[in-house]
């Protein structure tokens, strides 16, 4: 029998506001434990939540950036559970009315485009964090309240390259939106996945189980990999999926099952009845569609059919957003789009690759790659001279300017100067003039070393060339 | 054991309760009361009446500026905890 | 001369009449005698208080005025137990805050007062430190479940103390003990720091022994707070300066539905008589109904809403963060051994009950279906306001029970009407003062006086005009 998979992912994603969702406490990360709370974090009695203007803000511009229907009235209600990294005993959430229905996100599988249905989006707020060691946990309250958006698709991914394309895409959504680091290694990006198999063509669902702790989207891959697998082979024994919840175990690379739904807790959800129904305001919730910086599809668009970039290349630029960035503004000083690409795609990358860097992490600026470019685009610079600046523009940050000036770099390029010395060079190689007379071609990769050596290797090949050639054929007449 | 017993011990577990045998009686004449109270609204036609969640329907529009943040020292944080190792609440260990 | 109003104190401090010091010296001799005698405080802060009395100029009403707030205020560095063993040695990091306001204007907090257990109750006999005794009666109770505080004005120990008001916590008191009890528009008064019962039923709220000074502590606390999503942006106005006994043409409806109910017959004449006052001071007064078998269903209504909000606010109190932690091998343990050791008998069964009701299987059926109630209930009431300014009842329909008698829970009509509807004012957050209006058998009786949302001045100037025809302004008892 066929099976076919019904994959549904729900996406947290924690927000780099200042401040949390619900109190003034800061958001940070890597502070020392317990310094950034106040007593709505800590679930202090009579405390009251206050929603963060910021947190909406950003989850608004992910609804517009996602397609999606906005709830101009915020709603909340309390999700009601005991667990010990649940300090208030409850997590304040938006179970009801969601602030956005109905999205979608494209995405591309072996260049077959797929629609990603989206549900919904919430706002939330995170728990507190827990450190486990043998026989006891340690409880940090700094994460405790920062601001969390949920997003969940309909169950209409098909298989696990589908769901990491989605979540590389909706992983693009955060940082092209500013809203989020989005790293799920360090969990400021969680995915749980919801699925079930069923023959190809039946129009019922089968049973459904959620894996949970998947802190890689390769991983969130080889766990519904694992997962529909381990169902089919259940199926075709003739037994039954249980609907359980699993955590992907990463040693084995298999899922395992962490609780039975039996175990399933209620969490009573029901209005907050300490935040008032919020009305939007209108024109700020449009105004933020309207300033929504550029999605990474659209600013592939613009770089191939306004900067002439092939297609292939553009995708590469946008897939990374600190890249993308990177080239925005290099292009503002210098406009050519496919060296400045070139330069990004090919020896940046590669320097970053080495060293394990982010571009921000490098002292390269837009500034100073475009003017690198523009020298090398204006003949001051050979291409081969220009690997040796960008070296040095990478590990000392120095305007390229200088560093041209300090190594002595300068191309000649001026063609009074060449023609001086390329007639030099010719007056002291009668044999070689003769050569290219009997119409030996080497005879001109010999004249170009020599004249490279007197000019220490400075003379414009492009320039140095022509003249040659003019004088040669001058002489040989 | 009656079923009834076993739904209140359940429930008073869910509520993080232990409901030891002697309290049961009384949690069970409560619970009658409770569900005579229960009875009572089932006897009230609310066809197309919305619940009420506040006392009066009205809306807010404020919102929290992000930037005024607000922390209390690590200190009184911890202040009223029992148990407390690396400037952490200490637990029994949690199995997620 | 522990007695005055904080007018009268004000003057007489302003005046240099008599010496702030001294008057605080004999006020904590009182405070040693009352104690024993009602059993009011939790916490007696003398220092806290004389530290105050330092700061003080006198310059405004509320400079240097002793006061009282019940133990579920949460107050920086003073213990506030909510009079529950949960939060036993509980000391908070933060001021609720009202307590904030009006330590601006520099109040002197003599005490944080006992109260039922998280304020879940109407007798005070839940407290930790046991019941809170009647200074009219001590074999009585004060009522609850802001007994300590109601007790402790109407013993003249402090001009003013707060309470927090959930379905008739402060006016039920404020009734028993022969004080004005006032809880004004959910929504007027922040309650962040509020140690709460049921959210959208709680309102903070005081007890004075007159009504104009009731006018100025509400004024000193009302108005928007930006920790407190649901407090108002409306202005506040001046409520003593507006303050006014001239209440002609103010239509009243006496709410007979309730007061039909009263079956001891020396407090229906007390209300006849009070009916015939209103009339007599100019008002337009009228018979109003509500149907009876919605007012049958107040207490049913009240008791899953509350004990359901209640259950999920204390679910907060786990002995993991603070409180009275019990040891236990898992964390589920310690949870559950913490909250087993650390609430009363009561107070268990009532949160069991309230997850009862927002279990999703029954939410709709309990919790819901009271919620879709509460809508009819309020709409009825709102009616009511369409064409009255004030809505009148009796207080309640007996004078404080013996401590030995008073029950919480009781199901005949007389009960489930007369001793209910003052959670009405609960239901539509609407502003309800309880005055004194007479004696029976030498207990202080009361009556309600609420008006439409945000209309404090209106409830406020009729309670005014009342309290001057009749003769109940500024009493207290005191023995011992």
């Amino acid at each position: 029998m066929n099976f076919e998979q019904v994959i549904g992912l729900e996406v947290h994603c924690e927000l780099k506001t200042h401040s949390k969702m619900f109190s003034a406490a800061p958001v940070t990360f890597g502070e020392d434990v317990n310094t950034m709370v106040n007593e709505v974090d800590l679930g202090m009695t009579g405390t009251m939540p206050v929603l963060n203007k910021r947190g909406v803000e950003f989850a608004i511009r992910v609804c517009h950036a996602l397609h999606m229907e906005i709830d101009e009235l915020l709603c909340f209600d309390r999700k009601n559970y005991y667990y010990s990294d649940l300090p208030k005993g409850f997590q304040i959430t938006q179970d009801k009315r969601p602030i956005g229905r109905n999205g979608y996100l494209d995405i591309e599988v072996d260049g077959e485009v797929t629609r990603v249905e989206i549900e919904r989006l919430h706002m939330e707020e995170d728990t507190a964090k827990q450190f486990h060691f043998d026989d006891y946990s340690l409880i940090d309250y700094n994460r405790a309240g920062i601001p969390l958006i949920e997003i969940v698709t309909r169950p209409n991914i098909g298989n696990g390259a589908q769901a990491a394309a989605y979540l590389e895409k909706l992983r693009q959504v955060f940082l092209y939106t500013d809203v989020s680091d989005a790293k799920m290694e360090e969990g400021s990006m969680r995915c749980d996945v919801n699925i079930s198999i069923r023959p190809f063509g039946s129009e019922e669902f089968g049973i459904r189980t959620e894996i949970k702790n998947l802190n890689s989207i390769s991983n969130v891959q080889k766990a519904i990999e694992f997962e529909a697998m381990r169902q089919e082979k259940v199926l075709i024994q003739g037994g039954e999926v249980k609907q359980e919840t699993r955590r992907f175990d990463e040693d084995s690379k298999e899922t395992v099952v962490m609780r039975a739904k039996g175990d399933a807790v209620d969490y009573k959800y029901y209005t907050e009845p300490n935040i008032l129904p919020i009305r939007l305001d209108h024109q700020w919730v449009m105004q933020i569609k309207d300033e929504l910086p550029m999605m990474a599809d659209e600013r592939a668009k613009l770089y191939i059919e306004k900067h002439g970039l092939p297609q292939t290349d553009a995708n590469i630029l946008v897939a990374s957003k600190d890249i993308s960035d990177f080239y925005e503004e290099t292009i503002q000083t210098c406009q050519e789009y496919k060296l400045v690409c070139n330069w990004l795609l090919g020896e940046v990358q590669a320097y970053l690759n080495k060293e394990n860097l982010t571009i921000q992490q490098t002292k390269l600026t837009p500034a100073y790659l475009g003017k690198m470019i523009s020298f090398i685009q204006d003949g001051t610079i050979s291409s081969k001279q220009a690997k040796k600046v960008f070296e040095c523009l990478m590990s000392e940050g120095k305007d390229p300017e200088v560093i041209i000036e300090e190594k002595g770099m300068k191309q000649i390029s001026d063609p009074t100067t060449l023609t001086n010395i390329i007639n030099e060079v010719l007056d002291a190689n009668e044999q070689s003039i003769q050569d290219y007379a009997a119409g030996k071609d080497r005879a001109v990769g010999f004249l170009v070393g020599q004249i490279m050596k007197k000019t220490g290797g400075q003379a414009n090949p492009k320039v140095t060339n022509q003249i040659l050639i003019q004088l040669l054929k001058a002489r040989v007449q | 054991m009656n079923d009834i017993e076993k739904m209140l011990k359940q429930l008073g577990r869910k509520t993080m309760f232990d409901v030891s045998d002697e309290e049961m009686p009384a949690l069970i004449e409560e619970y009658n009361v409770f569900m005579s109270h229960v009875q009572a609204l089932e006897a009230i036609d609310t066809t197309d009446v919305e619940p009420l969640a506040f006392p009066y329907e009205i809306e807010t529009t404020y919102l929290r500026d992000d930037d005024e943040t607000y922390v209390i020292s690590r200190e009184d944080a911890l202040k009223n905890a029992k148990n407390i190792q690396d400037n952490q609440i200490k637990v029994p260990k949690v199995v997620g | 001369m522990i007695q005055y109003s904080i007018e009268e104190l004000h003057q007489l401090f302003a005046s240099k009449a008599i010496d702030p010091k001294a008057y605080y010296d004999e006020l904590f001799e009182e405070v040693e005698l009352q104690q024993k005698r009602l059993n009011a405080f939790v916490t007696i802060t003398k220092e806290k208080a004389y530290a105050d009395l330092k700061e003080a100029h006198f310059e405004n009403l509320l400079n240097g005025i002793p006061y009282v707030l019940k133990d579920n205020y949460n107050t920086k560095g003073i213990k506030t137990t909510a009079s529950s063993r949960m939060l036993e040695d509980y000391v908070p990091v933060y001021n609720a805050h009202v307590v904030d306001l009006l330590s601006k204007q520099g109040v002197c907090l003599v005490g944080k007062a006992s109260m039922d257990e998280l304020a879940m109750g109407g007798t005070n006999k839940s407290a930790l430190t046991g019941p809170v005794y009647n200074p009219w009666d001590t074999s009585r109770i004060a009522g609850g479940s802001s007994g300590g505080s109601a007790a402790l004005v109407a013993s003249g120990v402090v001009p003013f103390a707060l309470g927090s008001d959930t379905g008739d916590s402060i006016r039920k008191p404020a009734g028993f003990c022969g004080i004005v009890g006032f809880k004004p528009t959910w929504g007027r008064i922040s309650r962040y720091g509020v140690i709460p019962y049921a959210s959208s039923l709680d309102t903070v709220g005081a007890f004075t022994r007159n009504v104009r000074d009731m006018a100025i502590v509400t004024e000193a606390m009302a108005g928007r707070d930006n920790r407190d999503m649901t407090s108002s942006f409306k202005e506040v106005p001046h409520y003593l300066e507006n303050l006014t006994d001239d209440i002609k043409g103010l239509k009243i409806a006496v709410l007979t539905s309730v007061s039909d109910e009263i079956r001891n017959p020396e407090i229906k004449a007390n209300f006849e008589s009070i009916v015939e006052t209103l009339k007599n001071l100019g008002a337009i007064v009228e018979n109003v109904t509500m149907p009876t078998q919605l007012m049958r269903t107040l207490l049913p209504t009240y008791t899953i809403i509350a004990n359901s909000e209640a259950t999920s606010n204390h679910s907060c109190l786990d002995g993991i963060k603070y409180g009275n932690r019990q040891p236990g091998k898992t964390t589920d343990d310690v949870m559950i051994n913490s909250r087993t050791h650390g609430f009363g008998d009561h107070i268990k069964r009532r949160f069991i009950l309230g997850n009862l009701a927002l279990a999703t299987e029954n939410q709709e059926r309990m919790f819901r279906k009271a919620q879709r109630v509460r809508r009819l209930i309020v709409e009825e009431l709102n009616k009511i306001y369409q064409d009255y300014d004030i809505i009148l009842t009796p207080n309640g329909g007996s004078i404080a029970p013996k401590v030995d008698e008073a029950y919480d829970d009781r199901l005949s009509d007389e009960y489930l009407i007369l001793e209910n509807h003052l959670s009405l004012a609960n239901f539509a957050g609407t502003p309800s003062l309880s005055l004194p209006s007479g004696f029976v058998d030498g207990m202080p009786i009361a009556v309600n006086l609420s008006g439409r949302i945000f209309e404090e001045q209106t409830v406020l100037n009729c309670a005014y005009a009342l309290e001057n025809a009749l003769n109940f302004k500024n009493q207290y008892k005191r023995e011992g």
